[in-house]
């Protein structure tokens, strides 16, 4: 059996997952469907008529700070009890006699933050037509041109958002696998995705501060997609390359280190405690 | 048949499963006895492949433990201590996951749920929420899930724990039922005289070690060569035990009371006569003697030291 045909094809406990996120965006979203239409109408409507008095920051502040941050914080409330919550409830021995592979656990598990990521970058996209549309009348009432992110910038800024989830839903799964309770692997997932947004551009700053790196070194706050994506829609850097060349990197950097996450995490799936006669 | 060879287990220094061996047949309900900390939960956990053994294998009708992990799963049916049920899902849905899980078709899905629900008697409950069932339902419904693939081997810890008495008496009956219909139990309790009353054969483990292991009749024959007798006075009764010590065939005595004494006694009709008469001329005033039928609890204390690890 190859790793599609295990961990998709024949995974039963991806089927049940997907079909429960189904199933609860049917039922509970689809009740709320007139107000979120209503939301992203008036939101569509808003973008549209100011897109072009913002010029070139209105993509980064509406459209991409919000979708960046809802989509490394939803896998982050979505996953974090998937192991340790199992674990807290003590479901997880139930689990684990299963017939299933510790992977085909942990992919189903991961699976479950894919539905809102994806619908979540879906709804963001009336946005971004609605700043296109914005940047189509406004120069017939200014003289200013804006400056619109092209495709390839908004491509890239997309694969920065989308990397990003995956890495915060990589790094959420290390540490609930890791976690007895559901309590402690929020708060660790919390304090490593802020140690990652946060403390690595701090860091940053004290080694700069005190002179320690040297200018040709990779600066740490290049690993924060938010700084990545400014730049990236702003244009700005050393050389016109460098928010491109970036983005790229931070990208393919946040995939490889995602799937490393998930591979040390599924070797923890099996570690199970709580028991007082073992 | 289930045939477990030297399955050993440690945590560091601490030797959790030492060499344990049985054999099981297709039918037999194993009672599996020890204090906490016997390694009974470790060697259970062993044989439903949630713990790797450090040494030793077991095979389950020719599959092999480490080898064919995927195919024992499919096997076997888990009931951990603590059920670990899914609380807010309905009853049904809750075994049609495990039912999904397990790789039951989907065709006969709906009708397997119904037979485990009618066989563990929740018929009546397939709609209710798994966490609004009183602690016996939910035990009934773990088990349902553990019975939802059919498995050929059934491993139950501490099944009856925090039950009711009505609760306890219908799970006696549903595991005699599941011995009935051929399957292989395995069933660890501190609750001795429900064990002995339906299971077939036991296993008395202690540090690790199995250290009684067969028939219940045969191990409690083993331990019945020794007789224990129960002597009531009418006075002294710490004189008696006293004297009695130092008796013939006398192998032990213990005051279980202001008149009365215990004493296991080895030897026959005959020398059981002979120390009556002598406690009568020696003057002690004894009232009554009365011969203790040895049941699973004696053979457990008996066997064991209460040492753990």
């Amino acid at each position: 059996m190859n790793t599609w045909q295990a961990l998709v094809a024949d995974n039963p406990l991806l089927k049940l997952v997907m079909a429960s996120s189904v199933r609860i965006f049917t039922r509970t979203g689809l009740r709320t469907t007139k107000t979120a239409i209503w939301f992203v109408g008036v939101l569509v409507l808003c973008v549209t008529l100011l897109a072009g008095y913002f010029a070139e920051y209105l993509f980064w502040q509406i459209f991409l700070i919000p979708l960046l941050l809802m989509v490394i914080l939803i896998p982050l409330a979505v996953l974090h009890g998937s192991i340790a919550g199992e674990r807290e409830k003590r479901s997880i021995e139930v689990l684990l006699v299963a017939p299933l592979t510790s992977a085909q656990i942990l992919f189903a598990k991961v699976s479950k933050g894919v539905l809102p990521v994806a619908v979540t970058i879906a709804l963001f996209i009336p946005v971004a037509l609605a700043i296109e549309i914005g940047h189509i009348w406004k120069p017939m009432l200014s003289p200013v041109r804006s400056v619109l992110p092209s495709w390839q910038t908004f491509l890239l800024a997309m694969a920065v958002v989308a990397s990003s989830a995956m890495f915060s839903a990589g790094l959420t799964m290390f540490v609930s696998a890791r976690a007895k309770t559901t309590g402690a692997a929020l708060i660790g997932s919390l304090f490593a995705l802020l140690a990652w947004l946060v403390g690595l551009p701090i860091l940053d700053v004290s080694i700069s501060g005190f002179g320690a790196r040297p200018d040709s070194q990779l600066e740490l706050y290049h690993t924060n997609p938010f700084w990545v994506v400014g730049s990236l829609i702003s244009g700005q850097g050393a050389s016109p390359s460098e928010p491109i060349r970036d983005s790229i990197a931070l990208s393919l950097a946040l995939v490889v280190f995602s799937i490393l996450l998930l591979v040390v995490s599924r070797g923890k799936v099996r570690e199970f405690w709580g028991k007082r006669d073992a | 048949m289930l045939e477990v060879q030297g399955l050993t287990k440690s945590y560091g220094p601490l030797l959790a499963a030492d060499d344990v061996s049985f054999r099981l047949k297709p039918g037999e309900i194993f009672g599996f006895i020890g204090s906490n900390g016997a390694g009974k939960t470790t060697t259970i956990r062993m044989l439903a492949t949630l713990l790797e053994p450090d040494a030793g294998t077991a095979t389950l009708n020719g599959m092999d433990l480490r080898r064919d992990t995927m195919a024992i799963r499919k096997a076997i049916g888990y009931m951990p201590d603590f059920f670990g049920l899914y609380d807010d899902v309905k009853v049904w849905e809750y075994l049609d996951f495990f039912a999904t899980i397990y790789r039951v078709p989907q065709r006969d899905r709906k009708a397997v749920i119904g037979n485990v629900l009618e066989l563990v008697n929740l018929t009546g409950k397939s709609l209710a929420m798994a966490g609004s069932l009183s602690r016996g339902m939910q035990q009934r419904l773990a088990l349902a899930r553990c019975l939802i693939h059919d498995p050929t081997l059934l491993l139950l810890d501490e099944p009856a724990s925090g039950l009711d008495p009505r609760a306890r008496a219908e799970l006696k009956d549903l595991i005699l039922e599941l011995g009935q219909m051929g399957k292989i139990v395995i069933v660890s309790s501190h609750i001795l005289p429900e064990l002995a009353a339906f299971c077939n054969s036991v296993g008395i483990i202690e540090r690790g070690r199995m250290i009684a292991c067969g028939a219940v009749e045969d191990i409690v024959a083993g331990i019945s060569q020794n007789r224990v007798l129960e002597l009531r006075f009418l006075g002294d009764a710490p004189a008696a035990s006293m004297w009695l010590h130092n008796r013939e065939n006398v192998l032990d005595t213990q005051l279980t009371g202001e008149r009365t004494v215990r004493l296991d006694f080895q030897g026959g009709d005959e020398e059981q006569a002979t120390l009556v008469a002598e406690i009568i001329q020696e003057g002690y005033p004894l009232v009554s003697l009365r011969e203790s039928a040895v049941d699973l609890e004696d053979v457990f204390l008996k066997v064991t030291t209460g040492a753990v690890n």
